[in-house]
Parts: structure tokens; C-alpha cells; sequence
């Protein structure tokens, strides 16, 4: 499924989060995917809606999303993530 | 200005004692609520009116007169407490003093209606959940009074001083807002004696033992911890019906299976072995007399083959105790109509075919709360697992005659640890009990909810989670009780009614005036009276420590509950689109986040816990649409069913009857889920008679991994005939009804019995319809749009 953009969900305090990003903007590098950060304390109203229409709620953080073709697809939620982990997650489609 | 009739400005005038001394010799005699005839005292009407209704004393001597006055020419020869109380009411009604007739007056029920409910109790309740028996009687009669108390007594001005240190007051209605239908003010006959709902960790009555009284045994009797698996079962059910007393909602088990590991060692096979093993060698013991009579009674059988016999009869009776504990807990949460006037406790039970993770390297809490030395929760993984799959065979195979156990409730929680394929065939026993019956509720902890420590179910759909890393440790030691002090659920469609044709920002002014000024008051009244309660010491259970020393229900760690109802017509008022439409959605979305950031705003403003939830809305979706139906004639259109049986969609659920694709429905209830942090639970209305429990099982996992969902269920309807026991499920596709009142009339398919019963979940549990469901939900439930799984 090709990936048209990742979306990572970070806040203040949370200790997962700078690897998780980090991660996540090597691999959009790499493989040339742009890259949105938001804050999960400030979302825009529309992307929250959009999020749920897909199934998707961030309750915790580091989350990173994938924007496909059919729609969003969840890669993290919550948990710790590696370069290694994220680009076999995204690979696994 | 009022003329006093009896001057008592000068209370030890001669005149006035001859004045009233002369009126009460003219006056009969009257009957009075202590059981006696006793002569007429105008003093004492006097002095009741002043300390009752809280009028001056010559505002008291007035109506005392006009009361005299009337009996006098009316030549009336009998009379009664109550009589001379509704004259002086009409009196005060007359002079126009409402609020002092509000006070004075008599609750009571006219006695036509009280003929009518000893004949037909069920026909005087909206309440769809009472079996009829004669507490029940006492019950409807109770309900009555005491709602109508409720009526009265409810505050328009509330002061309350809440835990943040603030004072707040409150000018409200709340009683006229229940009956315009603005705000939902559930369990209107507990509101002043009961607190709400609770779930609890069974390692309380394992610590503590069990004393039902709240006093220490003194008027029941004190039970000790108990030290075996019945006893454990016994005191769990008794525990549940104990609280039920005390509550007004469902009472339920979070952490079951940890509470019951340690029971289950006598099952451990290597427990069993041992034993086994330990007979063996004291039967090698020439001077034990029972080897003497086993070896002398079986002397022609090898030594090998009666150590075999002996293994496998303590394993069997290990089995059969275990089979029978599972039995004893669905018996007794259906057959004890002890509770809330003669109904069986709402029970629920939160299981799962293992150990929590978090439980498995926690040592396990002995009877009396020592902490073992020797067990570990995890050392007991395949005990539970053969429990799990004992307890599902047996609400499998359903009770004497095969029919269904509707309590307890069915938890089963969905974890990832054991979604393993040793847990499989355990998951596989809850499909096939869903596929015959539909009768477990499934948790959702395998999607964003998989963080959750602590995490529990408790009534009909309220979800419960620790916050704290104090609450973390309180679920893990046993002392976590959860719960809500009260619900109530303002209704957004008389919002939506009142503003129609004004755009969105006029709903929400509305919609928020009822949530701010009615609801909120409201939960606060009640959480003043479980204070109040627990002060004067009306429920003794309420002050019981737990093992940690804190008191049992502690007012300000009880949730307070924003229902919701009602979604579906409001989306369709105010944007003209239906819910299942992206703007219906995003138009719920608004209104749900508009809600939870009232009740984020109330939890800083008064250092209490709100929380928006589904409404279960057994009576409030009828009652809420009849009385919408009466009073804003242009959105009839938008109301479900057929008026007298109109009804609101439950909730934020869509429509029962919109022609969806299935998982359409389940996805677009589903994203609501973690906007109702008090809970959400999601209905599938099955049209397959009995679908393949394998791939089922497949199905529940497939919703719990790529949905939002928190809590769901499959629901199909079980047709009983407790004539000749035959039952079956309903086959929508070649039944129907035409009306509720066709459905009253359904026979044994079998054997023509009238009696057969259908079953089927009204909310967030199964109930007999034609017993029980009141004409709305009955409506709904022939609305309902089922679904083949071809599964």
C-alpha cells in the first residue's frame, strides 16, 4: 500500500517520544514520505475526526500514522519504536 | 393582612383557650395516623402547620380556621388525620402559598391505584426489570411514594460544598426538569436513600470474611475469610446481594479469576499428584489403618493400579468441586429475589481465561490478607483457564432444563496476553455460549484501550479504569472499588426541538443551559446525599474499612455520570443529516466533545469525577419520547416507532432500524467509544438462528482489533416455554410480528403454551420481554435491524 504522508502524535513529558520521532523522520527520509508532527493536546478538530472515522484514537504517545491509499493504518501506539521496528511495521503494510 | 382566628400574640389569653377549647368541642373525632381516635385539637394543626410547611403562626391560625369552618358547614361526621391534612393543602393552595403546600402535603396513592398494583404491579412501573412476586408489589408501591417524594423534596436552590474547598450554589428545578423532559434524573425512587452502582475486587470479603450488616455481624452473624471454593462462591454471591441492598444500580466482580486462582490449587494437577503421591506413601505405612483396609479390602489387585484409582479420584472430586462452584454462581445470581424489592441483584463478573499480566509475578493475597510465600497469581494460569471453560460449559448448557442464565453478566475480557493459541480453545467455549444464547459481553482491551491498568465493567455498561498510580496499586491489592453515586442524562433532542431552525450555537447554549443548571445540580444533590447518608449511618456497609482502612464507598472517588441519549434525532434535527452520514457524525462528535468538556469544566470547578456515558435507557427512551412527542409536535417526525410507542435511540448509538452494512454500524458507533469515558457498549443484533462459534470467534477478535470499540455484544432472542421445556431462537426471517401487542401474544412454537417467554438484551442485559419490557422497547425490539454473519 503506498504511504502518502506520516503522521506523528507526541506531547510534553513523554518519555518515548524524541526516539519515536527521531525514527520516524529517518525513515520518511529515506524513503521520501513527508512528515507531519502534532501534539496530541492540540489537535485540529478535523484530523481528530478523520482519525476516528479510521478507527483510530491516540490515547497514548508516541502514535504514528500512515497515510494509504484506503485510508490511515496505525503503526504505533504508545510504545517505544526504533528506526529498525518502524520500517518493518510500515514495510509490513 | 390575615386575621389570626386564634389570637396566639397573646398566647395565655383566657379568650383564646375558651375560643379553641369551644371550636374542638364542636368538632368529631378523628382518626389518626398513630392508630387512635382522638379528640379534635385545632392546637395541634396550628402547631404542625407552623413546623411543617413553615408558615407563621397566624398565617397557620388562618388556614386552621378556614379547615374548621368548612367541617363545621359541611356537617362532616368522620375524620381523619389525612383529611383535615389535604384541607388545610387546598387551603394553602387557595392562598396561593405553593411551595408551604409542597411541604405540608401527604404523600400517598389513591386507593383505586393501590388496588390496581396489588392486582397488576407490573402494569404501574416503567421499570423493565421486575419480576413479579409479592416484594415486587411492595416494590412498585415503594417506588411510587418514594418517587413522588423525590418530586417534592428535589432542591430548587442546592448549595454544596465540594471537595476543591468551593461553596457553589445552584437555582434549579430539577423535579420539573425530569417531568418537561429535559434532564433524565435516573432512579428517581433510590435518589434520597441509595447510593448508585459498584464493582468489586472479591478480595475484599477474602481479606475481611464477610458481615453482610455493615456492623460487624452484630445483626446477621460475621463469616470468616473463606478457605474453600465453595465458601468463596457463597460469600461472593452474598456479597453482591449485601451491596445490591445498599445500591440502587448493578453491583459486579473486577479481578475474579485472580481472587479465585488460590481456590482452585486442590485442581492443580501437580497439587492433586502430591496428594495423591502423599496417600500413596502413608498407604505404605503398615500402621495407617486406612492402607490396612484399603491393601486387606483390595488384595488381589496390584499395588500400581490402586495408586492409579487413587490419583484419579482425587482428581475427579477435585473436578466435581470445581464443576459445582461453577454451577453454584449463576444458580444463585438468578434464584436469590432478595434485593431492591424482590428482584435477583444485578450481577456482573469481569473473566478472562487466564491471569492478568499484571497480576503474574504478584504474590497471592491469602484468606485474612497475608500474602503468600509460596503462590505467585501467575503459578495458577492453567487452574483458571480450566475454570474459565468449566464456567462457560456450564451457562453453555443452561440450567435444569437447558435455559439460559441471564446473570451474572458475562465480562469476557479480551486481552493480548492471551491471545495465544493455548487460550484458544477457552475463547472458543464464550463464542459457542455467544453463539446459542448470545450472552457475553465482550471487554475490549486489544485496541487503544490496550494501556489500560485496572480496567473493569460494572451495570449495564459503565467502564472503569485506574488514573492514579494510587488507584494502580489499589486494583493490584485488592482494595480498588468503582463506581458511580448517580446518572443523569440531559436530552439534547428538546434542545434540538426548542432551537430548531436557529443555528448550531442556539442548540448548544440550550443544550448546555440544561447540562449546567440541571444535570450537574443534580449529580451534586446526590452526591450530598451518599455524604449525608453515610454520616447519619443509614447504610452501615458505606463505613466498613477496606484492608487498606478506607472507608467502602467514599463519596468523592464515585463517578458522577452524564448520560446520553438520543444522538440519532438530534443529529437528524439540527443538521438534517442521519447519524450514519459524515455530518451526522462529525454533528455527534461536536455535541460528545461539547459534553466531555462540561464535565472536565465541573471535575476542576468541584475536585469531583464526571464522566460522560451511554445512557442504558430501558425507560428513559420511552418516557423521553412520549413527552417529546406531547410537547413539540414538530419532531414527532423524527422520533422511532409508532406513537403510544415512540421511543429515542439508545445513546449515541445509530438507529436500530437503519439499513446499514454491519460493519458500517459497528465502525461508526465504535469511533464514539473513547469520546464516553464513563462507558459505551455496542449491540449486534444477530439474524443467524446459530452461527458457527469458530468463526465467530474470529469475527469478535476482527471488531476488537480494527475498531474502537470498548465493550460489545451480540444479541439474539431466545424464545423458553416453561411448559414443555422447549426453546429456541427466534428465526426473524420467518416470524413477525406486527405490534408489541402481537408479541404478548407469542406461543411455544412446540407446544402452543401462552407462557413461552422471549428473551433478548433491552440494554446492557437479557430480560423477558413479555414479562418485563415496557411497550416502547418492545416497539424497538421489532425495529431491529439483524444481521446474518454467514459465519
Amino acid at each position: 500500500m503506498k504511504v502518502s504522508k506520516l503522521l506523528v502524535f507526541t506531547q510534553e513529558n513523554c518519555p518515548n517520544c524524541p526516539v519515536a520521532k527521531k525514527a520516524a523522520e529517518k525513515v520518511s527520509e529515506e524513503l521520501r514520505i513527508p512528515l507531519e508532527i502534532f501534539d496530541v493536546t492540540r489537535l485540529p478538530e478535523e484530523l481528530e475526526f478523520e482519525l476516528l472515522q479510521n478507527q483510530i484514537y491516540i490515547a497514548s504517545t508516541p502514535a504514528i500514522v500512515a497515510i494509504e491509499e484506503g485510508g490511515m493504518r496505525l503503526l504505533v501506539l504508545g510504545d517505544p519504536v526504533s528506526y529498525e521496528d518502524l520500517k518493518n511495521i510500515l514495510m509490513k503494510g | 393582612m390575615v386575621k389570626p382566628a386564634f389570637d396566639h400574640a397573646e398566647e395565655e389569653s383566657p379568650r383564646k383557650e375558651k375560643d379553641e377549647t369551644f371550636w374542638n368541642s364542636l368538632m368529631p373525632a378523628v382518626r389518626t395516623n398513630r392508630g387512635m381516635i382522638e379528640p379534635f385539637d385545632v392546637t395541634k394543626i396550628i402547631n404542625s402547620l407552623v413546623k411543617e410547611a413553615g408558615v407563621s403562626r397566624d398565617v397557620a391560625s388562618e388556614v386552621a380556621r378556614s379547615v374548621v369552618k368548612r367541617i363545621l358547614s359541611s356537617n362532616i361526621q368522620w375524620l381523619s388525620g389525612p383529611m383535615i391534612r389535604e384541607m388545610c393543602c387546598s387551603v394553602l393552595a387557595e392562598m396561593g402559598l405553593v411551595e408551604a403546600r409542597k411541604k405540608y402535603t401527604r404523600i400517598g396513592i389513591p386507593i383505586y391505584d393501590l388496588n390496581e398494583m396489588i392486582i397488576n404491579p407490573l402494569q404501574h412501573t416503567w421499570n423493565a426489570n421486575l419480576q413479579i412476586n409479592p416484594e415486587t408489589i411492595a416494590k412498585v408501591i415503594y417506588d411510587r411514594v418514594m418517587t413522588e417524594h423525590t418530586y417534592l423534596t428535589l432542591p430548587g436552590h442546592l448549595e454544596v460544598t465540594v471537595p476543591t474547598g468551593k461553596r457553589l450554589f445552584f437555582d434549579t428545578n430539577i423535579a420539573d426538569a425530569h417531568l418537561n423532559g429535559d434532564n433524565y434524573h435516573k432512579d428517581r425512587e433510590y435518589t434520597s436513600i441509595r447510593d448508585y452502582c459498584a464493582s468489586w475486587d472479591p478480595r475484599l470479603f477474602i481479606v475481611l470474611g464477610l458481615e453482610p450488616d455493615g456492623l460487624g455481624g452484630m445483626h446477621s452473624s460475621s463469616a470468616g475469610p473463606p478457605k474453600h471454593l465453595t465458601v468463596f462462591v457463597n460469600h461472593a454471591a452474598i456479597w453482591l446481594a449485601s451491596w445490591q441492598s445498599n445500591m440502587s444500580g448493578g453491583q459486579g466482580f473486577h479481578n475474579w479469576m485472580e481472587s479465585i486462582a488460590w481456590y482452585l490449587r486442590g485442581f492443580k494437577q501437580e497439587e492433586v499428584l502430591k496428594s495423591a503421591a502423599q496417600l500413596i506413601a502413608e498407604m505404605n505405612q503398615p500402621a495407617l489403618g486406612l492402607t490396612d483396609e484399603l491393601y486387606q479390602r483390595f488384595n488381589q489387585i496390584p499395588r500400581e493400579i490402586v495408586q492409579a484409582i487413587v490419583a484419579y479420584v482425587l482428581r475427579r472430586v477435585s473436578q466435581r468441586e470445581v464443576e459445582q462452584a461453577c454451577q453454584h454462581t449463576p444458580y444463585i445470581a438468578t434464584q436469590q429475589y432478595v434485593a431492591r424489592g424482590g428482584q435477583v441483584p444485578f450481577t456482573s463478573i469481569d473473566i478472562g481465561p487466564g491471569i492478568k499480566k499484571e497480576f503474574m509475578n504478584e504474590p497471592v493475597i491469602l484468606p485474612g490478607g497475608k500474602m503468600s510465600e509460596k503462590y505467585v497469581y501467575g503459578d495458577f494460569v492453567d487452574e483458571v483457564k480450566t475454570y474459565f471453560i468449566e464456567f462457560m460449559k456450564v451457562m453453555y448448557y443452561g440450567d435444569r432444563y437447558g435455559k439460559l442464565f441471564n446473570y451474572p453478566k458475562l465480562n469476557i475480557e479480551l486481552r493480548e496476553e492471551w491471545m495465544k493459541p493455548e487460550f484458544e480453545e477457552a475463547y472458543i467455549w464464550a463464542a459457542r455460549l455467544t453463539a446459542k444464547y448470545g450472552l457475553p459481553y465482550f471487554v475490549n482491551y486489544l485496541n487503544w484501550r490496550k494501556k489500560i491498568i485496572g480496567g473493569c465493567v460494572s451495570c449495564c455498561s459503565h467502564t472503569w479504569g485506574a488514573k492514579t498510580p494510587e488507584q494502580v496499586e489499589e486494583y493490584l491489592s485488592g482494595n480498588a472499588v468503582y463506581g458511580a453515586i448517580q446518572m443523569d442524562t440531559p436530552n439534547p433532542v428538546a434542545s434540538a426541538a426548542r432551537t430548531i431552525g436557529q443555528d448550531e450555537d442556539a442548540f448548544f447554549d440550550d443544550f448546555g443551559r440544561i447540562i449546567n443548571e440541571v444535570t450537574v445540580p443534580s449529580l451534586l444533590h446526590r452526591y450530598e446525599v451518599v455524604k449525608r447518608i453515610k454520616r447519619l449511618g443509614l447504610a452501615p456497609l458505606y463505613n466498613v474499612k477496606r484492608p487498606n482502612g478506607k472507608d467502602m464507598i467514599i463519596p468523592e472517588e464515585r463517578e458522577l455520570l452524564i448520560g446520553t441519549i438520543g444522538f440519532a434525532e438530534t443529529v437528524e434535527i439540527v443538521t438534517g443529516y442521519p447519524l450514519w452520514h459524515e455530518e451526522g457524525l462529525k454533528f455527534a462528535v461536536k455535541v460528545l466533545k461539547f459534553m466531555n468538556n462540561l464535565a472536565k469544566e465541573w471535575s476542576e470547578e468541584t475536585g469531583l469525577i464526571f464522566e460522560v456515558t451511554r445512557t442504558p435507557a430501558e425507560s428513559a427512551a420511552g418516557k423521553l419520547a412520549r413527552i417529546l412527542y406531547e410537547r413539540y409536535p414538530e419532531v414527532r417526525p423524527y422520533l422511532r416507532g409508532k406513537y403510544p410507542n415512540v421511543y429515542l435511540t439508545n445513546s449515541v448509538h445509530q438507529p436500530v432500524d437503519a439499513d446499514i452494512p454491519l460493519a458500517e454500524r459497528i465502525k461508526k458507533e465504535a469511533m464514539f467509544a473513547p469520546l464516553l469515558g464513563g462507558g459505551f457498549l455496542q449491540h449486534i443484533f444477530l439474524e443467524d438462528v446459530q452461527p458457527d462459534p469458530y468463526a465467530l470467534w474470529k469475527f469478535i477478535v476482527k471488531i476488537a482489533r480494527n475498531t474502537l470499540t470498548a465493550y460489545f455484544d451480540f444479541t439474539l432472542d431466545i424464545w423458553v416455554c416453561p411448559d414443555c421445556h422447549a426453546q429456541g431462537t427466534i428465526d426473524w426471517r420467518n416470524h413477525q410480528f406486527d405490534s408489541p401487542a402481537e408479541l404478548v401474544e407469542f406461543k411455544c412454537p412446540k407446544c402452543g403454551s401462552r407462557r413461552a417467554e422471549i428473551y433478548s438484551r433491552i440494554t446492557g442485559y437479557l430480560q423477558g420481554v413479555k414479562a418485563t419490557w415496557n411497550d416502547p422497547k418492545k416497539q424497538e425490539l421489532l425495529d431491529r435491524r439483524r444481521y446474518n454473519l454467514n459465519v
